[in-house]
């Protein structure tokens, strides 16, 4: 019985397969959301008053002018302290399947908290918090008008997290190929079908191209690993799980350096060479890197409307 | 009153009560049901999505590239439905305890699941990765080795062989053929290690590389894709749906008795107000039952057991056009005196049973007790034919019964007097008069034509006295004293005629002046009065004053009746003062005059009677060369009342003064008037002050 419903199974797969869907989904030009509670998010987001020290908001590390990303190898908190890894993107974060490096947290509002409370990071507890929004004519009127009652942590937690969602760029080059309003040069064309051929899509795909599984740093030839990097195994202690992330999405890549959980590839060129090596073994050649780098550029995207000053 | 509203409340709201308990019933279970539905639909729907995910699994394990987002939209898809059926209200429900837990069951499994697919997925990726690349370094090694040499050739064979039986393994899910490639595998890296090219060596190692990450992984692989697909959270929703559906007919069977308790509350309670219902109208019963008694003992003649006059009163109001016909026992006045009343009150139950069987049924017709012995038949009027039938009916009737009182057999008859007109009872009672007077009727229907009937009988009977009076002498005069104002004795009285009647009684003219008229008699009243008159005047020397009417001096033969009486009496003819009625009678002014004329040369005086009555004619008055004028007494009566009226009397006495004639004033009754005709300066005055009329002249002063 099981073999005949696979043999159908298979016979059924085959004949979808006649159909080649792309992995790549493109970014919707205009998700939902609320606002006004995304206005306030913005101004938490960018508030420093939300570390211990007044010097450290969420835009630090997220910088708008860096595809919401952290130019810097690894975070750099309060009092001037260093984190254990490169700071994701922020933009299009929302459809990542969970948040942080390890994935530890199920959504935004979740992520939100972390680097809140990071004594390394912006070091508050949810008191401090509370305090100082009550504290503020602005927040408490803000507050008061969204929802209904005096500033608490998880409403500002919620508000953070619509914001985030805002953070979407849509119609990049590559979106608009997909949705055939748009072609790529021969190099772009050439760099997506290695992309497919040589096996990245495995990992990169879907919506985010990216984000929405996880994956080993090193399946051929390892990667060096030391207890403090954020990989699955801080979390779950499976051996198996050593230097498993995330796979962060690629959207934006081109503006996000440095790159990987460590921040160790300052340019793209490093970074797919590190990537071939220590997932597929093998050296990449330079004319199949300089079309990869063409199509990494085309994923990136508008920046978020939310942002845009005369919006 | 009081206990009346809280009851009509009572009904009212169980009546609501009741209402709303069908409605809630009605709305709970429709709710019920609809919720299990839903919730049953879900389940299902479950189900599908559960599917829906093995398949996108398969796809993702299949295609060389895939995207991974439809495999986490199912797994979200799938989570959010298991978390919004376990908030579902419904279920929160004691019932589902079992659902709920079955439901927390799946959940708990799903989870297990979901992270099972997430290290598929990761395992998945690098499997992908491996098979894509294999071939990829395979085809490289073309390039690299040299097909001429031996070994290089067997290179590129071994490599080939490994991704054909790796292809194989990886499609059909076996394992066991990668045995096969285990040999071709060390066989490789026996070649790699006895290599020195670094870029041959590299290109062994990474394959080797990939091999051995397949071989590694493969296992895990076959593992997690077969928990997959088999995975038992399909039975743990078929579980819960099982159960659910078990729940949820125990739920619904729930509520429907619930309901049924309501209704059985409500059903209780309906009762519970209809013996209060019942009861009060018992009550109510019983209270009208009193009431009628008491209304028909006001109602009812005790001693026949018929309803009594004012019952009849009562009924007459609301007919439409009633009749009336009034037995009545003849002779029961005898009967009660001749039996005694004990006799007479059985001669009328009896009466009354028979009439009440006698009356004829289509009559439709109510029997009262009017009175003493007058029985009254009250009924719709139709038709005199019908009345008439009636009665005839009722008379029959009664003759062939008999009433026999303690052995006595009375023969009685009834007579009856019926009527349709206005005034019923007075009507009917009339004719009922008219019924007895008569010695042959037994019955009479009122009409117009009784009322006149009734005074023709009346006058008769006046008229027979009359004859009998005047044959017998029974004509006499009373005398009335006439006062002259001046001195206050007495002048004269004035002749009054009176009848003797039977038993001493003295009638006075209403009673018999009106017969006499028609019959032309009134000339032998006034003859006899003035007669006796003069007889009783030659025996004083007082004056007298004796009426006589026009008529009578018109009559050839009483007018010669009078003169002759006169003349026999010509030593007293001269104190006789005769009275003319000054009236439209008078025909002939010349006879009158004559006759005037004639007893003057008599002796007599003239004087006109009730002057100011209407029909008065100053120059007629004149002509006739009166020595007297008798002021009306019905101007009399009422002069010191109206100014008018002694004026007009002022007037009358002016004019007799002016024409040298004496005045008299009647009906002088009160000292108010005496005075005020003294200051007028009447002459004489006559009246129940001065004296009332008497049968001998007696001088007496007044006061």
């Amino acid at each position: 019985m099981k073999a005949l419903a696979y043999f159908f199974t298979t016979l059924f797969l085959f004949s979808v397969t006649a159909a080649a869907t792309e992995p790549i989904k493109p970014i919707p030009r205009t998700i939902s959301y609320d606002r006004e509670k995304a206005e306030l998010g913005m101004v938490l987001f960018m508030d420093p008053k939300l570390s211990s020290d007044g010097t450290v908001a969420c835009v630090s590390c997220h910088s708008f002018e860096h595809g919401g990303a952290d130019p810097r190898p690894v975070s750099i908190g309060t009092h001037g302290k260093r984190g254990n890894a490169n700071a994701p993107t922020v933009y299009n974060s929302y459809f990542n399947f969970r948040q942080f490096w390890n994935g530890r947290a199920k959504d935004l509002k979740e992520q939100a908290k972390g680097p809140l409370h990071n004594p390394v990071e912006m070091g508050m507890v949810t008191e401090d918090i509370e305090r100082y929004l009550k504290s503020s004519e602005y927040y408490n009127e803000k507050f008061r008008k969204i929802y209904k009652k005096s500033p608490t942590h998880d409403d500002a937690l919620d508000a953070i997290a619509e914001f985030e969602k805002a953070l979407f760029t849509p119609n990049s080059k590559f979106d608009r190929y997909l949705r055939k309003e748009t072609n790529l040069t021969a190099a772009e064309k050439r760099g997506y079908m290695l992309f497919k051929t040589l096996g990245c899509a495995t990992c990169h795909n879907g919506i985010n191209v990216g984000g929405n599984s996880f994956q080993k740093m090193g399946l051929i030839f390892p990667y060096p690993w030391n207890e403090k990097v954020p990989d699955r195994y801080s979390l779950t202690q499976a051996p198996s799980d050593k230097n498993v992330y995330k796979v962060p999405t690629l959207r934006n890549i081109a503006l996000t350096a440095p790159y990987f959980h460590d921040g160790s590839a300052p340019t793209l060129e490093i970074a797919l060479k590190k990537m071939a090596y220590h997932n597929l073994g093998f050296d990449l050649l330079d004319e199949e890197i300089e079309p990869l780098v063409a199509f990494l550029k085309s994923l990136t995207g508008e920046s978020p409307s939310i942002l845009k000053k005369d919006r | 009153m009081k206990w009346l509203i809280l009851k009509t409340a009572a009904a009212i709201f169980a009546a609501l009560f009741g209402i709303g308990i069908i409605l809630y019933q009605q709305n709970s279970l429709k709710e019920s049901f609809m919720a299990t539905q839903k919730i049953g639909n879900s389940f299902r729907s479950l189900d599908t999505e559960f599917i829906e995910l093995q398949r996108v699994v398969l796809q993702a394990s299949y295609f060389p590239y895939f995207d991974n987002d439809k495999v986490l939209t199912q797994i979200k898809k799938i989570r959010s439905r298991i978390e919004a059926l376990s908030k579902d209200p419904h279920l929160q429900k004691s019932s589902f305890i079992k659902t709920r837990r079955d439901l927390e069951e799946a959940s708990k499994r799903f989870e297990r699941f979901a992270k099972t697919v997430y290290d598929f997925l990761t395992l998945n990726a690098s499997l992908k990765n491996s098979a894509i690349y294999l071939p990829t370094l395979a085809m490289k090694a073309y390039d690299i080795f040299d097909t001429k040499s031996a070994t290089d050739r067997r290179v590129i064979i071994l490599l080939s062989k490994i991704n054909a039986i790796l292809f194989m393994a990886k499609n059909a899910l076996d394992e066991s053929l990668l045995k096969e490639i285990e040999k071709y595998k060390t066989e490789l890296q026996r070649i790699k290690d006895g290599l020195s090219e670094k870029k041959r060596i590299r290109l062994l190692q990474t394959s080797l590389g990939h091999l051995e990450l397949f071989f590694d992984n493969f296992p895990t692989f076959h593992i997690y894709l077969d928990t997959i697909q088999s995975d038992d959270f399909q039975h743990e929703i078929e579980k819960t749906i099982k159960d659910f559906s078990i729940e949820s007919k125990k739920d619904l069977s729930d509520i429907n008795s619930i309901g049924e308790l309501f209704l059985t509350l409500y059903l209780i309670s309906i009762l519970v107000v209809i013996y209060f219902i019942f009861r009060f109208e018992k009550e109510n019963i019983k209270l009208k039952k009193a009431t009628d008694q008491l209304k028909k003992s006001l109602t009812t003649d005790h001693l026949t057991g018929l309803e009594n006059r004012r019952a009849y009163v009562a009924a007459k109001r609301r007919m439409y056009h009633p009749a009336l016909i009034v037995v009545n026992i003849d002779r029961f006045k005898h009967i009660n005196e001749f039996y005694g009343s004990k006799v007479g009150d059985m001669v009328l139950r009896q009466s009354a049973q028979i009439l009440k069987e006698i009356v004829p049924k289509p009559l439709e017709a109510n029997l009262y007790r009017l009175g003493g012995d007058d029985f009254g038949i009250l009924y719709e009027f139709k038709s005199k034919e019908r009345t008439e039938a009636a009665i005839k009916e009722i008379i029959k009737s009664f003759g062939k019964k008999v009433i026999n009182v303690d052995g006595i057999v009375i023969d009685i008859s009834i007579s009856i007097g019926a009527s349709y007109a206005n005034k019923l009872l007075e009507t009917a009672d009339m004719a009922l008069k008219h019924t007895k007077a008569s010695k042959r009727r037994r019955y009479t229907i009122y009409d117009r034509s009784i009322d006149t009937s009734r005074q023709i009988s009346k006058n008769i009977r006046a008229l027979k006295h009359l004859k009998r009076a005047i044959a017998n002498d029974d004509i006499i005069p009373y005398f009335q004293p006439i006062v002259e104002i001046e001195s206050g004795s007495v002048a004269k009285y004035e002749a009054l005629a009176r009848m003797r009647g039977e038993n001493g009684t003295v009638l006075e003219p209403p009673y018999f002046l009106d017969a006499a008229r028609e019959a032309k008699l009134s000339g032998e009243i006034t003859a006899a009065i003035l007669r006796e008159t003069l007889d009783i005047a030659e025996e004083s020397n007082t004056l007298f004053s004796v009426n006589i009417s026009a008529g009578d001096i018109m009559n050839p033969h009483d007018r010669n009746t009078i003169l002759e009486l006169l003349r026999n009496h010509e030593a007293c003819a001269k104190r006789v003062v005769f009275e003319i009625v000054e009236s439209e009678e008078i025909e002939d002014y010349e006879l009158l005059a004559k006759f005037i004329k004639s007893i003057r040369e008599l002796g007599c005086k003239v004087a006109i009677d009730d002057f100011g009555s209407g029909y008065s004619n100053f120059e007629k008055l004149l002509q006739l060369r009166a020595d007297i004028l008798k002021i009306d007494g019905s101007l009399v009566r009422e002069i010191d009342r109206a100014e008018h009226i002694e004026l007009v009397v002022r007037t009358i006495v002016d004019f007799a003064k002016a024409a040298g004639l004496k005045t008299v004033a009647e009906y002088v009754h009160s000292e108010a008037v005496f005075e005020k005709i003294k200051d007028i300066g009447v002459d004489f005055a006559q009246g129940y002050l001065l004296g009332k009329p008497e049968p001998k002249p007696e001088p007496r002063n007044r006061r």
